[in-house]
C-alpha cells in the first residue's frame, strides 16, 4: 500500500484550474521529486496534500485511509511533516523553543495538569527538552540552541525549520523548496544529508524543488507538473530524456534536462 | 487555509433563513404597527449622509494608506469646535446660536482648514513613522491619538453640550396661511423636513461629485495609482509620502465637514461627540459598502443610517425594551457584512 | 512513527565544558541567589505595605492598581501572547463586574461565588468574539472588538432587569474584607494567583501553542497544533481573567453603572499594555499599577505642588501621548527598557542575549512587541 498516495485531486481559484486531475503515490521509504516550472501549482498540491486548501474533487490517501477531509494538525497527528517556502518557524522564540513547541502532539499532560503544575507535566517537559537536544545534535546545530532566530542565517534557519519539522516525529516528510536561498556546495551537503535522514530515520520523502539536476540524484521517482496537469512521470532517467519534460522547461526544441 | 465566509454550506443555508424570517417579520411589523416607511427612511438619511461624509475619509485613508483612522472622529469634532469659537468670537463658553453669514463662512473656511491640517500632521508625525509596523499598530497609535484629541477638548472646554446652529435652521416652507404661520401641503410621509436634512444630504452629493472629479485630475490619479503599487508609482516619480500627506488631509477636511453637519444634525457640541456618535456607524458603513471603494462608503453609510432607524422605530413601536437599537442594529450589519461579503457591497476582492 | 528512537545519539557529541553546554539550564551563584531574593523581598514586602502608608482616603487606589495588574495579564494573554488585537476589553469586566454583582446582590450569593460566576461570564462573553476571530483577521477584527465594547456598553449593560440600567448595580464587598484596606489585600492575593496562573501556562503545552499562533497559525497547525481550539481557549482564558478582575473591580466602589465602562477604558488597558510591554508579565503589571494610580498622582500633585500645571483632566492626553510615543519609539515598552532587570529578576543571567517569550519577545529590536 502507497504511504501517501492523491486521486483526482483538482482544485480551481476564481477563474483559474490551480490543479487538474493530479493523481500520485508515493511507497514506503521512496524519495518523491515533485518538478515543474514556476506556477505549475507544486506548493497548491502540498497545500492539498497537507490540508492547508481543501481539493474540489478528488482524494487524498494515507496508508489506505481518506484525509481529505482532515485539518492540517489531524494529518500532522498521523505522521505528515512539512517544510514552508517561507522558513515556517516561530520567530520569536529560540531555536530550543521552537523544538519544544514542535513537540507538541507528542505531549500527553493535559490543560489543568500544565497550569497546576503536576509532577508528571514537569517530568515530561524534562524529557521534552531532551529530545530537543537530541535532535539539535543530529542536525549539528546543538552550538545555536539557545540564540533567537533573527541572528541566524538562512540556511541555518532551514536547518532549524527541518529539526523542527523532525521533532513532530512525521514518518513523511513533505519539503517544499527546501533548496532556495542555499549555496551550490549546500545543496550538495544537503542532498547527502537527505539521504541519511531516508536511512536513518526511516522516513519517506517528498520534495518540490527546481534543481533539476539535484532531483534526478537524490529522487527514487519523479512527477513533473505544468500548468496544473501532471505532466509527465517516472523514474529519473526517463524524465531526463523526456522531451516534452523538457519543452516545458526550456522551451520549444529542447530535447533532454540536465 | 481557504474560506470564503465564516459559515459554509448547510449552516450558512440556516443563517440565510433566519435572517430571510427577521425581514419578512420586520416588514410585516412595518405595514402593521403603522410605521411610515418614507419618514423613517428621511430620519435615516440624514444620519446616513453624516455617516458617508465620515466614512468617506475613512474609506480614503484605507484605500491610500491600508490604516482604519480612529481619529477620523475627532478629526470632526474639533473643527466644529474651532467653528464654534469663530462664532463666538473666541469666548469658550459663550452663545454661538444666529451666526452672521459672514461668521459661517468664515468659521467653515477655518474648520475644513484645521481638520486639514490635523490629518497631515497625524500623517507625518506618527503614521509615516509606523510604515514598518502592522497596520493594527497604526489603528492604535489613532486610537490613542483620537484619546488624546477628546482629552485635549475636555481640558480646553469641559465636559458641558453647547448649543450649536444649522446652516440654515426651521423646516422649509411652501404655503403658510393668513397668520403667516406655515402650513405646508407639501410634507414628506406627514413629518416636515427640516433644511438640515437637505443640505446634509446635498452637501454629501456635491462632496462626492468634487472627489470623482478630483479623482480624475493629475493629482487625484497620481493619488489612486500610489494606492494600487506605491513601489511603481515611486519609480514613476510621484512621492509616495506626499500622496500620503494629501490623502489624509483630504481626509481631513472631510472629516471636518461630517464634524460640523454631524453637530447640527443634534444642534449640540460635546467633547468627542464625533466619535462617540458617529464614529462605529462609519466604519460600518464603508464596510458595508466596501472599505477600499469611496462610493461604497457614501452607498453604506446612508444604507447603513436608514437600516438603524428602522431598528430605532422599531423597537420603539413594539416596545421590545432593547437598549441602544443603533449599536445593536450596527454590529448586526458589521457582522453580517464580514460573514458573508468581507469586501462589503462594491469594494473588489483585495 | 519512530524518528525519536532512531536518532542515533552515539554519534560523535561534541565535548562540553560544564559552563558551555547548552542542555544544563544556568543557575545563579549562591550570593547571586541571596542578592535576588532580597531584592524580591523588598519589592514584595513595599507592595504589600503600602496600604498602611496611604493616606487613608487614597487606599481604594490600590485596589484599582491591583485590578487594572490582572485586566494588564489578561490583555497580554490576548495581545501578548496570541497576538489578537483587543479594543474592547472593557466589557468584559464589565460583564465580570455586573454578573458578580448580580449574582450577590439579586441571587444571594455568597460573594466567592459571585466572583467565580463573573469569572465564567467573562469567558462566556469571549467565546463569540473568539469565534468571530477565527474568521475575522487582523484591522477588521479590531473594529468587531471596538463595536463589541460599544454594543456591551450601551445595550448589555443597559438592560434594566440586570444590571440596573442607567443607575447601576450594587456590588457589596466580602464580609471578611468589608474594609478598604483588607479589600487591597484580598485583590493582590487574586493578582498572585493569576500571575502565577500566567506563569505555569506559559511553561506548558497550551502557553506555547497558544504563542506560536501569534507568528505563524499555519506552521502552528503543521506542528499539529489545533489552531482553532488554542484561539478560542485563548479568548475565553483572557475574558475570564478580565472577568475576575470585573468582580473584583465592582467591589471597590461597591457599585457598578455602564458608564463605568467606555471606550476610553478600553483604549486605556491597551495603553497600559502597550506602553508595559507587550509579553512581558512584569512589563504588564507595571503599566497596569502605573495607569491606574496615574489620575490619582496627577491630582495629587496638581493640589500638593505650585509648580505642578496638570490636574487630573492633563491625565488622559499624557497618556495617550505616551502610548503614542511609545509605538513609534519604544515598541517593547516599559519592558524592553528594564530587560535587563527583570530577567536578573526572574533568576536569569543579566546579560543574557536570550529572546525568550516569558521575559518579553521584544529582545530581537521590537518587531514581535508590537501589537
Amino acid at each position: 500500500m502507497p504511504v501517501l498516495e492523491t486521486q483526482g485531486v483538482s482544485i480551481r481559484f476564481g477563474g483559474l484550474q490551480a490543479l487538474g486531475d493530479v493523481s500520485f503515490r508515493v511507497d514506503e521509504l521512496e524519495i518523491v521529486g515533485l518538478i515543474g516550472p514556476n506556477g505549475a501549482g507544486k506548493t497548491t498540491f502540498f497545500n492539498c496534500i497537507t490540508g492547508f486548501y481543501r481539493p474540489d474533487t478528488g482524494l487524498v490517501r494515507y496508508r489506505g485511509e481518506d484525509i481529505t477531509g482532515l485539518r492540517p494538525d489531524q494529518r500532522t497527528h498521523l505522521g505528515l511533516g512539512r517544510t514552508f517556502q517561507t522558513v515556517g518557524l516561530v520567530r520569536s522564540f529560540t531555536v530550543l523553543e521552537n523544538l519544544i513547541v514542535a513537540q507538541h502532539q507528542k505531549i500527553n499532560y493535559g490543560l489543568a495538569a500544565g497550569i497546576l503544575g503536576a509532577p508528571w507535566s514537569i517530568a515530561e517537559e524534562k524529557v521534552l527538552r531532551e529530545r530537543a537536544f537530541e535532535i539539535l545534535e543530529y542536525m549539528e546545530l546543538i552550538d545555536h540552541a539557545h540564540s533567537p532566530l533573527g541572528g541566524l542565517s538562512y540556511g541555518m534557519l532551514k536547518q532549524v525549520e527541518t529539526a523542527a519539522v523532525l521533532a513532530t516525529d512525521p514518518d513523511v516528510l513533505m519539503l517544499d523548496e527546501p533548496l532556495a536561498g542555499l549555496a551550490p556546495e549546500e545543496a550538495e551537503a544537503f542532498g547527502d544529508r537527505l539521504l541519511e535522514m531516508r536511512r536513518d530515520l526511516s522516513l519517506t520523502i517528498v520534495i518540490i524543488e527546481h534543481h533539476v539536476p539535484f532531483m534526478l540524484r537524490v529522487c527514487d521517482f519523479l512527477y513533473v507538473l505544468n500548468f496544473g496537469q501532471l505532466l509527465a512521470e517516472g523514474k529519473p532517467d526517463d524524465i531526463r530524456g523526456n522531451r516534452d519534460v523538457a519543452e516545458a522547461y526550456m522551451g520549444e526544441g529542447a530535447s533532454a534536462l540536465g | 487555509m481557504e474560506e470564503s465566509g465564516l459559515v459554509e454550506g448547510r449552516a450558512k443555508l440556516l443563517v440565510y433563513a433566519a435572517v430571510g424570517i427577521a425581514v419578512v417579520g420586520l416588514l410585516f411589523g412595518v405595514l402593521l404597527r403603522d410605521i411610515d416607511p418614507l419618514a423613517v427612511t428621511v430620519i435615516g438619511l440624514q444620519v446616513g449622509a453624516v455617516y458617508s461624509l465620515v466614512g468617506l475619509g475613512l474609506a480614503l485613508v484605507y484605500k491610500a494608506t491600508k490604516v482604519l483612522n480612529f481619529a477620523q472622529g475627532e478629526l470632526g469634532t474639533v473643527p466644529a469646535f474651532i467653528f464654534f469659537l469663530t462664532l463666538t468670537g473666541w469666548d469658550r463658553f459663550g452663545d454661538a446660536s444666529d451666526p452672521t453669514t459672514g461668521a459661517l463662512i468664515l468659521g467653515t473656511v477655518l474648520a475644513i482648514l484645521s481638520g486639514a491640517v490635523m490629518a497631515v500632521l497625524i500623517n507625518v508625525l506618527i503614521i509615516q513613522r509606523l510604515a514598518d509596523a502592522s497596520p493594527v499598530t497604526a489603528l492604535v497609535a489613532t486610537a490613542g491619538t483620537a484619546f488624546a484629541l477628546v482629552a485635549s477638548e475636555l481640558i480646553i472646554f469641559e465636559a458641558s453640550a453647547r448649543k450649536f446652529p444649522r446652516y440654515v435652521g426651521g423646516v422649509p416652507c411652501f404655503e403658510s396661511n393668513a397668520e403667516g404661520a406655515c402650513i405646508n401641503a407639501f410634507s414628506l410621509g406627514g413629518i416636515n423636513v427640516p433644511w438640515h436634512t437637505f443640505i446634509v444630504i446635498g452637501v454629501l452629493a456635491a462632496t462626492a461629485i468634487a472627489l470623482a472629479i478630483f479623482f480624475r485630475t493629475p493629482p487625484g490619479i497620481a493619488l489612486l495609482a500610489t494606492a494600487q503599487d506605491p513601489f511603481a508609482a515611486e519609480l514613476q516619480g510621484v512621492s509616495v509620502r506626499a500622496m500620503s500627506m494629501l490623502a489624509w488631509g483630504t481626509a481631513g477636511a472631510l472629516g471636518a465637514i461630517g464634524g460640523l453637519l454631524g453637530a447640527g444634525v443634534f444642534e449640540s457640541l460635546e467633547p468627542g461627540q464625533t466619535t462617540s456618535t458617529f464614529l462605529i456607524p462609519a466604519f460600518t458603513g464603508a464596510v458595508l459598502g466596501g472599505l477600499n471603494s469611496m462610493p461604497g462608503a457614501v452607498v453604506g453609510g446612508l444604507l447603513l443610517g436608514v437600516v438603524v432607524a428602522f431598528a430605532n422605530q422599531i423597537v420603539l413601536e413594539f416596545g421590545w425594551g432593547i437598549p441602544g437599537p443603533p449599536q445593536v442594529a450596527t454590529f448586526a450589519v458589521l457582522l453580517l457584512v464580514l460573514m458573508f461579503r468581507p469586501r462589503g457591497l462594491l469594494g473588489k476582492e483585495a | 512513527m519512530a524518528v525519536m528512537e532512531r536518532i542515533d545519539t552515539d554519534r560523535t557529541t561534541p565535548g562540553f565544558e560544564p559552563e558551555d553546554d547548552p542542555r544544563i539550564p544556568w543557575r545563579p551563584s549562591l550570593p547571586g541567589i541571596v542578592a535576588r531574593l532580597i531584592v524580591l523581598g523588598g519589592v514584595i514586602g513595599l507592595l504589600l505595605a503600602i496600604p498602611y502608608l496611604m493616606p487613608e482616603v487614597l487606599v481604594n487606589i490600590a485596589s484599582k492598581a491591583a485590578v487594572f495588574a490582572i485586566v494588564a495579564l489578561s490583555m497580554n494573554l490576548l495581545m501578548g501572547y496570541t497576538g489578537q488585537v483587543s479594543l474592547g476589553h472593557a466589557a468584559f469586566l464589565g460583564f465580570g463586574a455586573f454578573g458578580s454583582a448580580y449574582l450577590i446582590s439579586q441571587s444571594d450569593v455568597p460573594w466567592i461565588g459571585g466572583i467565580i460566576g463573573g469569572t465564567l461570564i467573562g469567558g462566556l462573553a469571549a467565546l463569540p468574539l473568539g469565534a468571530i476571530a477565527l474568521r475575522v483577521q487582523g484591522l477588521y477584527l479590531a473594529l468587531v472588538t471596538i463595536a463589541f465594547g460599544f454594543l456591551a456598553q450601551e445595550t448589555v449593560f443597559k438592560v434594566r432587569s440586570v444590571t440596573g440600567g442607567g443607575a447601576g448595580a450594587q456590588a457589596p464587598r466580602p464580609s471578611f474584607a468589608s474594609g478598604d484596606i483588607a479589600y487591597v489585600y484580598v485583590c493582590l492575593v487574586v493578582l498572585f494567583l493569576v500571575w502565577a496562573l500566567d506563569w505555569r501556562l506559559t511553561a506548558s503545552r497550551a502557553g506555547r501553542a497558544i504563542q506560536a499562533l501569534r507568528d505563524d497559525e499555519r506552521v502552528a497547525a503543521s506542528w499539529g497544533i489545533n489552531v482553532t481550539g488554542y484561539k478560542l481557549l485563548a479568548f475565553t482564558l483572557s475574558g475570564a481573567i478580565a472577568g475576575l478582575a470585573g468582580g473584583l473591580f465592582a467591589g471597590i466602589e461597591q457599585i457598578v453603572s455602564p458608564q463605568d465602562f467606555q471606550f476610553g477604558l478600553s483604549v486605556t488597558f491597551v495603553l497600559m499594555t502597550v506602553v508595559g510591554g507587550l509579553g512581558s508579565r512584569p512589563g504588564v503589571v507595571t503599566g497596569g499599577i502605573l495607569f491606574a494610580t496615574l489620575p490619582t498622582l496627577f491630582e495629587q500633585a496638581h493640589a500638593a505642588w505650585s509648580w505642578w500645571p496638570f490636574g487630573i483632566l492633563w491625565e488622559p492626553l499624557i497618556a495617550a501621548l505616551l502610548l503614542i510615543v511609545t509605538l513609534i519609539f519604544f515598541p517593547g515598552g516599559i519592558a524592553q527598557q528594564n530587560e535587563h532587570l527583570y530577567r536578573w529578576l526572574s533568576f536569569r543571567r543579566f546579560h543574557e542575549h536570550k529572546s525568550s517569550a516569558v521575559a518579553g519577545g521584544a529582545a530581537g529590536g521590537g518587531e514581535g512587541a508590537r501589537p
